[in-house]
């Protein structure tokens, strides 16, 4: 660690000297020409030098320095015209530069919003962008776009089952991946268990998944990053765009608050999925309610040329209910407040202030009304630092103190009941981070990037803590004072990512990557539900460690028409968590004697290989993985694989554009069955017939695969009004894909048993009309 | 009782659109293990060591039994009874007299293996009384009779209780009336049981039995329930927490009880 530091040190010396040269800052803001919005990743190169360049970050703010010169800059951004501006460079500057979007032509389908190389020339791997563009043209079920299942058909993403939204990345658990939306963690990301995610596509601007190297000033999640911007809005007119689908719709309005100053957007979508409750046949069923809602809200203001502020909001619930006697609902709330500064064209400043809330209340409307009540609560203070030392070394640095709030359970009985409320003492933490880093341009081949964040968690009062002997008996129960530490763990976590570019064509890139992970969630079910809860480390849960290590080879064919790459990575996961034979997760003081801790280790190769331009564009995308758990007190100590350890993984996606107006899209999805526990023979005991179970994630279900196919048509496309029809079909040639298997009598003869296998989906066509003014 | 149902519902919204089909799964052939099923109650009386092996899964042919095994129990009071073949595999003593607060240790010989295990049997806690009200029932909840039990917990000591429901005599056996519980959030106090799961109707005779367990029989039934109510979507299903030596399965239970019974009345 050490030499680390001083490595850092080194650097620093390295660019103060470099920048004792005279040199002016040009930086401003790179916006889209119609609608005012933010370019995210767009890139500014100067002309005639090679390598001197950089790109716009989450704010669409560039800043670079150069000698005193009169110099051509160029502006690019995948999808738009590019321009190039001559400054006469003698004092600092700040251009805004606003470029407009390419009409698409026929077969000129643009994939990702990037430098066409950038997939070759950064230091970032193991990343995965996504716009709404490639979201809009994915074959889906239910005729609803989400960006949580489009990123599973991505390589080293796995989905968590049939139809669901959590996924997997890199053999790390759905736990283990962070989702920002707008800098907040959103804890539950899926409604309606785990079919939809709590994304509204419409409301998304762009979204960036971090699998190999995470950059230092995210973590608290130890497999993944995934980084969701909403839009920000028109700024010079107002729009209405809306989405009418089979189970939900959705509208957005979005305008300028003052004409090129600030913005606004507000987008909701209910779904009325529970309407088709009413063909059941069942009375029961009949009487059901089961929807879910989304709204998001986003506005900025520019107060001037170095100040701006964002505001963004998210609220959503899901709601199941039965008549007058009993409710269910759960969803989150984030909020973000940011300002943006900048000081003199080359020390870029953000600060947020954010909160992001997860709930659960069940009701029971009984002989007595009993509420039933679980949730996390985060309040976070952000300060980011960006210096654009100079055209070598871009600095970051920051922190941010996160203070949570966890309600495990809360019971409320109405008056005059036998039952008495209940509570289960709240669990407050801070979440501490610093960090520091610098990507820094070494020579014209060898790119660099090194950063470090220390990262600390501290248990604190006012709440009950428990201490448990060897056999999990609670021994000692400690009554903290508000604000009283009782156990702060934690540490350094090194950041590493290295570039050799061996031509403008292909580049060898590694990196590693250490982060600690302080919240677990507990769930006891192959997939989420409401009722999971998320679990702080403390004196009697260890956070959890991953290091991964990756390696890549990027190569790009035909003038980045053709990009593939391999990776190969290896991670390893400490103190992991699994649960003892019975635990009783859901309402439990002392949960934390119910649990059981291990390791985990995980490695695979990620191949892909994506067409950016032309009539038919996609992507191949290929894993070859392993994902392995090893608990002393499960499976006799053995290693076992995880759950969701697939060897093969395997998505093929298509767009084809047969004419103008009408475009074909298709994917096709294979991978290995989960592993699952199943019994390898049977016993009587008390009166009843057993299975007996001999090891752990033993046996496979079949294979999984399917095909969907979806077809966007372009009705009408003025200046003033733009609609189109999309008909998706999911699981076209209707494969029966086992969602569990259940071990059971037969019905015609109760002494056979027999293995059931249910499929929840066959063909599921769906249609949907989009519209915009 | 509730949650379980709570997700049948949830099922049943997927079911709108699922299918099912009998497939065929190729599962390994254990290595048959020793299964041991012992209770040795004061009340009412039981000393009985039910001893078999497990067989191929998917297999029709019958559960083989042990026989010819030496089947022992010593008490902390140093006693010992040895246990004799009544049946195929079953295994009494009248002359043992379980005792509230004695611990008791089985031996089992057989095939060149001895497996043993020990349990203490708890004094008795006893129903104070037995009631029912009529409920209307909503969704999956079936309208009809609801028996409540009420009982007082006694005060500082552990204690680990199983309730087991007869109507009209018989044990009602499904995964769903399968209680356990401790006394982890109600020592001390006076508690009533509402059997939410199961309804009676007019006529019904119903005997609530209330077995007071230790820790170790807890701990197997306790596992014991969530197998049985495993749901075919959750994760990895595990041998409940066995009592017994040398890798057989099954328990061997010290408890004593205590019953009482209601028949229900317009």
């Amino acid at each position: 660690m050490l030499r680390l530091t001083s490595i850092i040190f080194l650097t620093f010396f390295n660019f103060l000297l470099a920048s004792a040269q005279q040199k002016y800052t040009i930086s401003g803001n790179i916006k889209d020409f119609a609608t005012g919005e933010d370019l995210i990743g767009a890139t500014v190169l100067i002309e005639g030098v090679t390598h001197r360049g950089t790109v716009s970050n989450s704010y669409g703010f560039y800043s670079i320095s150069l000698p005193e010169s009169e110099c051509k800059i160029r502006f690019q951004y995948v999808g738009y015209e590019p321009r190039t501006i001559t400054v006469n460079l003698t004092a600092n500057q700040v251009v805004d530069i606003e470029l407009k979007e390419k009409t698409v032509e026929l077969g000129n389908i643009i994939v990702t919003g990037e430098r066409a190389d950038k997939n070759v020339t950064s230091v970032e791997m193991g990343n995965v962008k996504l716009t709404p563009k490639q979201i809009e043209s994915i074959p889906v079920l239910f005729g609803e776009h989400d960006i949580l299942k489009t990123i599973q058909l991505m390589p080293g993403v796995k989905s968590a089952g049939e139809g669901n939204s959590g996924f997997y990345v890199r053999g790390g658990g759905i736990d283990q991946n962070l989702i920002l939306l707008d800098e907040a963690p959103v804890y539950n990301a899926s409604h309606l268990l785990g079919f939809f995610s709590v994304f509204n596509s419409e409301a998304i601007k762009s979204a960036n998944l971090m699998k190999g190297s995470i950059p230092a000033e995210f973590g608290g999640r130890a497999s993944s990053v995934f980084d969701i911007k909403m839009k920000e809005g028109n700024m010079k007119k107002f729009g209405v765009t809306g989405n009418i689908g089979l189970i939900s719709s959705n509208l957005a309005v979005e305008g300028p608050i003052k004409k090129d100053k600030g913005s606004f957007i507000v987008s909701g979508r209910r779904t009325y999925a529970d309407m088709f409750l009413v063909f059941s046949k069942k009375e029961d069923i009949k009487n059901t309610t089961l929807y879910f809602y989304d709204l998001n809200l986003k506005s900025n203001y520019k107060i001037n040329k170095n100040n701006r502020i964002y505001l963004s909001g998210y609220f959503g619930r899901d709601n199941f209910g039965y008549a007058k006697e009993f409710g269910f609902d759960w969803g989150s709330i984030t909020g973000t407040l940011r300002w943006n500064h900048s000081f003199n064209g080359k020390l870029f400043s953000n600060t947020s202030f954010i909160v992001s809330n997860y709930s659960y209340n069940i009701n029971i409307f009984d002989a007595a009304d009993i509420l039933i009540r679980s949730e996390i609560n985060d309040i976070n203070l952000k300060q980011d630092f960006t210096f654009y030392a100079n055209a070598q070394n871009t600095l970051k640095f920051g922190g941010n103190v996160i203070f949570h709030n966890v309600l495990p359970g809360e019971i409320t009985v109405s008056e005059g009941f036998s039952l008495e409320s209940d509570k289960i003492s709240r669990r407050r933490a801070i979440e501490w981070a610093g960090y520091i880093s610098n990507s820094q341009q070494i020579s014209e081949q060898f790119k660099v990037y090194y950063g470090l964040r220390l990262a600390l968690f501290s248990n604190v009062g006012p709440g009950e803590f428990y201490e448990f002997d060897e056999a999990g008996k609670l021994i000692n129960t400690i009554n903290k004072e508000h604000f009283g530490i009782v156990k702060t763990q934690g540490g350094l976590e090194p950041r590493i990512g290295l570039n050799y570019t061996i031509n403008r064509k292909s580049s060898l890139k590694a990196s590693y990557n250490r982060i600690y992970q302080f919240l677990h969630l507990l769930s006891n079910s192959t997939t989420t539900t409401p009722t999971d809860l998320w679990l702080p480390s403390s004196n009697n849960v260890k956070p959890q460690i991953s290091d991964q290590i990756s390696l890549g080879y990027f190569r790009n064919f035909k003038e980045n028409e053709y990009e593939t790459s391999l990776e190969i990575y290896y991670k390893d996961l400490k103190n992991q968590i699994d649960y003892k034979n019975g635990a009783e997760l859901v309402y439990n003081a002392t949960v934390e004697s119910e649990l059981v801790f291990g390791r985990g280790w995980a490695y695979g190769a990620e191949l892909m290989v994506k067409r950016n331009f032309g009539r038919l564009n996609g992507w191949v995308s290929y894993t070859w993985a392993k994902t392995m758990r090893q608990f002393d007190l499960i499976n006799k100590g053995n290693p076992f694989p995880a759950r969701h350890d697939r060897t093969h993984d395997l998505s093929v996606v298509g767009m084809f554009d047969i004419t103008r107006k009408l475009k074909l899209s298709a994917t096709w999805i294979f991978y290995t069955g989960n592993a699952v526990t199943f019994p390898s023979g049977k016993y009587e005991i008390e009166g009843q017939t057993v299975a007996y179970y001999t090891e752990r994630n033993g046996y496979r279900m079949p294979n999984y695969h399917r095909f969907d196919l979806g077809l966007t048509w372009q009705r009408k496309k003025t200046e003033r009004f733009e609609s189109s029809w999309n008909f998706s079909v999911y699981n076209v040639y209707a494969r029966e894909n086992a969602y569990f298997i259940d071990f059971r009598e037969s019905e015609e003869n109760p002494n056979v048993t027999e293995a059931v296998q249910f499929a929840i989906f066959k063909v599921i066509p769906s249609v949907s009309y989009k519209f915009k003014f | 009782m509730k949650r379980t149902k709570l997700y049948l519902l949830f099922f049943a919204v997927s079911l709108l659109w699922g299918c099912e089909k009998v497939i065929d799964v190729d599962l390994n052939e254990a290595h048959p293990t020793v299964v041991v099923e012992g209770n040795l109650a004061r009340f009412p009386f039981k000393a009985e060591i039910k001893l078999s092996k497990t067989g191929s899964y998917f297999g029709e042919s019958e559960i083989e039994k042990i026989e010819g095994a030496d089947v022992i129990v010593q008490s902390s009071l140093d006693e010992t009874f040895r246990f004799v073949e009544t049946e195929k595999g079953i295994y009494k003593s009248d002359k043992i007299n379980p005792t509230e607060g004695v611990t008791y240790n089985l031996t089992v010989h057989t095939e060149n293996e001895t497996y043993t295990a020990s349990s203490t049997l708890e004094p008795a806690v006893l129903i104070d009384s037995l009631n029912y009200y009529f409920d209307e029932g909503f969704a999956y909840f079936e309208e009809g009779y609801i028996v409540r039990a009420y009982f007082t917990d006694p005060e500082n000591i552990e204690n680990f209780y199983r309730i087991k429901i007869y109507k009209n005599d018989t044990l009602k056996d499904e995964p769903d009336n399968f209680i356990v519980f401790d006394d982890r959030l109600i020592d001390g106090k006076h508690i009533e049981i509402t059997l939410q799961g199961i309804t009676f109707g007019v006529g019904d005779t119903v005997s609530i039995q209330f077995i007071s367990l230790d820790k170790n029989s807890y701990d197997y039934f306790n596992t014991f329930k969530e197998l049985i109510n495993v749901n075919p979507g959750s994760a990895a299903p595990a041998n409940p927490t066995s009592n017994i030596s040398n890798g057989a399965l099954g328990f061997f239970s010290a408890w004593s009880s205590d019953i009482k019974t209601v028949i229900i009345k317009k």
